[in-house]
C-alpha cells in the first residue's frame, strides 16, 4: 500500500469512528489544528489500522513514540510491515 | 473445586449498544500525541470477542490468592433474622487487601511489556495505590503514588505498606506539581481530593519512562475484575443457588462491574434474571443524584472527557471514611448500564453503613473496608425488604476488601464522633453548572 492509499485508509477509519471527512496530507497534524484526536482516539485508530492491514504494532514502539502528523503513522506502518 | 478463570469476560458484545466515545478536552492543546496506555489495553476495550485470555504471567500471580472464597453468611443472617440466603465474595485476601490487585497485576504486566519503567498513580483511600505498588514490585517498575492527604493522614499504615513495596508516596495536594500547588489555593485546600491526586499523577508522568496509570474505572479494568464475578458464578452454581440480587459498593465502578457483569451478561443473553444494586454513600451520590453528562475525569481538565454519571469535577464531597467512594463520577460502562436501567442504585449515610459493617464483622469474622460495608448494609436492606414482601431470596454481596487499615474510622464510629453529612441540592447544582460545554451530538 502506498502512502496516499494509507492516508485514505486513515481517513476512512476516522470517518467510520464519527469524524468529519477531510483531506489529509502527510503534514496534517493529528491533534490541535488538524484532526483534533485525543490520545485514546489515536490508539483506537492504530488498532483499527492493525485490523485492516493485518499487522500488529509493538506496544513498546507505540507507547514510546511521539505522534505529531499523519506522516508519523505512515512511518509506523512502514516500520511494522 | 472452583478454578481460576483462564479468560476475562467481555460484556461489550452482549450489551446491544455502544458506549459513548470519549471526547477531546477543550482545555488540552497538545502539539502532538504521546500514548500513556499500552495499546493492548485499548485493544481489549475495542474487542468484540466475549472471552479474552488471561496471559500466563498474570495467571501465575492470580494463583497467589485466587480463587477467592465465597461463603454463606449464616451468622449474619441470624443477626438480621432474615429468611434470605446471603452469600459474600471476599476479595480482601491478597497483599493489597482489596479487589484492586486483580487489574493492577494485569495493567502492570502490560505497562512493563510496553517499556514503562515507572508508574504514577492517584489514589483516594489507598487501595488502588497499594495494588499498583504491589504490581510494580512484581514486574520490576518504580511507582509514585499521589494519595489524598486527608486519607494519608487518617491511614498512616497504608502509606507504610506502599513504601514497603518500594513505592514513593506523596500526600496530595503537594508542592511537586502545578496542579497540587493550584489546588492548595482553592476550595480543596490541604485535605485534597481524588481528582486533584489524579491530576498530580498525570503531570508527574511527563518524566521520561514514567506513565500515568489511570485507575480502576476504565473499561479494561472492569474486564479484568470479571474474574471475581466468574468465580462467584461457578461457586453459586455448585451450590445450586444462583442469586436473585447482587449488591456491591460503587466508587470508580470496577468492584461493582467485576462482580455483576458476568451475571448481567448471562441475563442479557437469555439467562436467569438478576437485579444488580449499586450502593453509594449519601455524601457522594453520583448515580442517585448526579447527571449523565460529559465531564473531566480529573482536576487538570487535560484528559479526554468521558460521558458518565457525575456530580461535577468541581464537586468536593464531605470527608467521609469510605475514601474509595468519594470520586465525583463513575465508570462510563457502569453509567451506561444505569442510564439504560440495567442496574439499580441506592445511597446510604455512613453511620448506618458502619453499624452494618460492625455487625457483619462480629458475626462473620471479617472486618469489611468502609467501602465494602456499603455492600453489607445494602444487602441487609435487600434481605429485610424481601422478608417484608414474603420472598426468600438468594443475595450475593461483594466484600471488596478488608478494613484493617481503617481502624480510625471504626474508632470514630465506636466513640460516637462519626457524623453523617447531607449534601445540599444547591451544592450539587453549583458543581454541575461548571460541567464543560456538552458536545452537540451528546
Amino acid at each position: 500500500m502506498n502512502d496516499q492509499n494509507l492516508r485514505q485508509l486513515i481517513m476512512d477509519v476516522l470517518v467510520a469512528e464519527g469524524h468529519e471527512d477531510d483531506d489529509v496530507t502527510s503534514e496534517t497534524a493529528l491533534a490541535e489544528g488538524g484532526l483534533e484526536l485525543t490520545s485514546l482516539e489515536l490508539v483506537r485508530l492504530l488498532v483499527s489500522l492493525e485490523e485492516r492491514l493485518g499487522v500488529e504494532f509493538d506496544d513498546a514502539t507505540i507507547m514510546n513514540a511521539h505522534f505529531g502528523t499523519v506522516d508519523d503513522i505512515v512511518a509506523l506502518v512502514a516500520q511494522s510491515a | 473445586m472452583t478454578g481460576i478463570p483462564a479468560a476475562w469476560y467481555n460484556v461489550l458484545p452482549d450489551l446491544g449498544f455502544e458506549l459513548p466515545p470519549d471526547r477531546p478536552s477543550p482545555q488540552a492543546r497538545p502539539a502532538g500525541l504521546t500514548l500513556h496506555v499500552p495499546a493492548t489495553l485499548v485493544r481489549q476495550e475495542m474487542n468484540r470477542r466475549r472471552w479474552l485470555p488471561v496471559p500466563e504471567e498474570v495467571l501465575q500471580r492470580y494463583r497467589q490468592w485466587r480463587p477467592t472464597p465465597l461463603q454463606r453468611a449464616h451468622a449474619f443472617e441470624r443477626v438480621l433474622g432474615t429468611n434470605c440466603r446471603i452469600y459474600y465474595k471476599y476479595e480482601g485476601g491478597n497483599l493489597s487487601g482489596s479487589h484492586k490487585l486483580n487489574t493492577a497485576v494485569a495493567q502492570g504486566f502490560y505497562y512493563q511489556r510496553a517499556g514503562a519503567s515507572c508508574l504514577a498513580v492517584g489514589t483516594g483511600a489507598g487501595q488502588w495505590g497499594t495494588a499498583v505498588a504491589a504490581a510494580c514490585a512484581m514486574f520490576g517498575m518504580g511507582c509514585r503514588v499521589y494519595m489524598v492527604r486527608a486519607s494519608c493522614e487518617a491511614k498512616p499504615y497504608r502509606r507504610t505498606i506502599m513504601e514497603a513495596l518500594g513505592a514513593t508516596v506523596i500526600p496530595s495536594p503537594s508542592d511537586r506539581t502545578q496542579a497540587g500547588r493550584q489546588a492548595q489555593r482553592g476550595p480543596v485546600g490541604q485535605s485534597g481530593s481524588l481528582a486533584v491526586a489524579l491530576a498530580e499523577a498525570l503531570e508527574d508522568a511527563r518524566e521520561p519512562g514514567t506513565h500515568f496509570c489511570t485507575g480502576s474505572g476504565e473499561t479494561y479494568s472492569l474486564l479484568h475484575q470479571t474474574v471475581a464475578g466468574l468465580e462467584a458464578q461457578e461457586q453459586l452454581a455448585s451450590l445450586a443457588d444462583p442469586p436473585d440480587v447482587i449488591v456491591a459498593s460503587l466508587g470508580g465502578g470496577s468492584n461493582l462491574g467485576g462482580l455483576v457483569l458476568p451475571f448481567l451478561g448471562a441475563m442479557l443473553t437469555g439467562g436467569r434474571p438478576v437485579r444488580c444494586v449499586s450502593v453509594e454513600p449519601s455524601a457522594c451520590p453520583k448515580l442517585t443524584r448526579g447527571r449523565y453528562a460529559y465531564d473531566f475525569t480529573d482536576a487538570s481538565g487535560l484528559a479526554p472527557l468521558q460521558k458518565m454519571y457525575t456530580l461535577g469535577h468541581a464537586f468536593s464531597p464531605p470527608a467521609i471514611h469510605a475514601g474509595g467512594l468519594r470520586y465525583h463520577a463513575t465508570a462510563k460502562l457502569i453509567s451506561s448500564l444505569y442510564h439504560r436501567e440495567l442496574i439499580e442504585a441506592v445511597a446510604y449515610p455512613q453511620r448506618a453503613v458502619f453499624a452494618s459493617g460492625l455487625s457483619f464483622a462480629r458475626a462473620e469474622g471479617i472486618v469489611p473496608a468502609p467501602e465494602s460495608a456499603h455492600a453489607v448494609h445494602g444487602a441487609a436492606m435487600e434481605a429485610l425488604r424481601a422478608d417484608r414482601a414474603g420472598q426468600r431470596q438468594s443475595i450475593l454481596m461483594g466484600i471488596s476488601g478488608h478494613g484493617m487499615f481503617d481502624m480510625a474510622a471504626y474508632q470514630a464510629y465506636l466513640d460516637g464522633t462519626m457524623t453523617d453529612s447531607a449534601v445540599p441540592e444547591d451544592e450539587i447544582a453549583r458543581s454541575l453548572a461548571r460541567l464543560p460545554e456538552q458536545p452537540v451530538d451528546a
